[in-house]
């Protein structure tokens, strides 16, 4: 005998994406609203079709969601991505301090193992950045309370902005036959321009010598990648939390 | 305070909707009937989108209902158009009635 099939649940990815971006006040409402027509939908039609239906709702229904967090307070967003940039920027060199003091205070064993130096300075500052970047994004999450996305969206592109327009900055110079040799106050990737698997040097502009390992922008993006993350975790652990409650 | 500026286009339609439905004006509702009588196809976070607006405005006031087994437990929340809200549909009417006023729209748009 056959068992009466179980009843089609909403894509879980889907739900999840939206409640990422849902306050409290309107998560309720609103999933009830998809899960009700989403039911409706698969039994007129077809689990299949509902799945799609679900789909296509969710993804017009974010930006609708991010415009009442924008609308509903602009100012908490604007002073939230400012001091989320302001963070990143302060606390951006942290890596590379944590790095060299504890090369100091190992100095015999970094000398006699010349290859663990030369990975943990390639692989673990831009590693220690990210983990910044992630810490930022906790941060903004936390303080725009309800509007964790939103807040972290609006710095991750401000961060990858910035990222990208400096990259654009330096291979511009190239070609002009100048460069500019304090990127600190461009970008937020430096030190790949200081340290690093590989020397770079312009040959119109011989005394000036580039050691880089990746194209900075690529750290950038991922800082900028990394500042979600930091939020979406925030908010999946409220989700949690609200579910559970 | 109320606004006394006239809806625009969207907000006119959920409006118009609300006093359509009556007690039964929720997301579901709202976004079918709009869907139905329109041929547009709305996202339930336009519609959301919209009502917020409105209910910041005084147009609109809602309820939270009580939780259905069909909407996995979850809880629907009813909006009802306040007398400034109805005040704001008429004056909507008005206007766009007063703009269209002995024009033959027929040969305009032919």
């Amino acid at each position: 005998m056959n068992s009466p099939a179980s009843p089609a649940r909403p894509p879980r990815l889907a739900s999840w994406l939206l409640g990422l971006f849902l306050s409290d006040d309107l998560a309720t409402p609103i999933a009830g609203d998809l899960f009700e027509e989403f039911s409706e939908v698969s039994r007129l039609h077809s689990p299949r079709a509902a799945r799609r239906w679900y789909w296509s709702q969710t993804l017009k229904t974010i930006p609708h969601i991010m415009w009442i967090g924008v609308r509903t307070a602009p100012l908490r967003l604007i002073l939230t991505t400012i001091g989320g940039f302001l963070l990143l920027s302060a606390t951006l060199n942290l890596p590379e301090w944590v790095f060299f003091a504890v090369v100091n205070n190992h100095c015999k064993y970094f000398l006699m193992h010349a290859s663990a130096y030369r990975f943990w300075l390639v692989n673990g500052i831009p590693i220690g950045w990210s983990v910044v970047a992630a810490a930022v994004g906790i941060s903004i999450a936390l303080l725009a309370r309800g509007r964790e996305m939103i807040a972290s969206l609006t710095l991750s592109a401000l961060v990858a902005a910035f990222s990208i327009g400096t990259s654009a900055v330096f291979f511009l110079s190239l070609n002009d036959g100048w460069a500019i040799t304090d990127w600190r106050a461009f970008s937020f990737t430096l030190p790949i321009l200081r340290h690093g698997s590989f020397v770079f040097s312009l040959p119109h502009l011989p005394h000036v010598i580039f050691a880089f390992h990746e194209p900075f922008f690529i750290t950038g993006l991922l800082q900028s990648v990394m500042i979600i993350a930091g939020a979406v975790l925030v908010r999946a652990i409220n989700n949690f939390r609200f579910a559970a409650a | 305070m109320p606004s006394r500026e006239n809806l625009g286009e969207f907000e006119h339609l959920v409006l118009l909707a609300l006093l359509r439905l009556g007690d039964e004006a929720y997301g579901v509702t709202v976004r079918q009937e709009i869907a139905a009588r329109t041929r547009r196809d709305v996202s339930i976070g336009a519609v959301y989108a919209t009502l917020d607006r409105m209910e910041k405005k005084g147009y609109v006031r809602s309820q939270m209902g009580d939780p259905t087994p069909e909407r996995g437990g979850k809880r629907k929340r009813f909006f009802r158009i306040t007398a400034s809200g109805a005040a704001a549909v008429n004056r909507t009417h008005r206007a766009l009635k007063s703009m269209a006023e002995g024009l033959r729209l027929a040969e305009k748009l032919s």
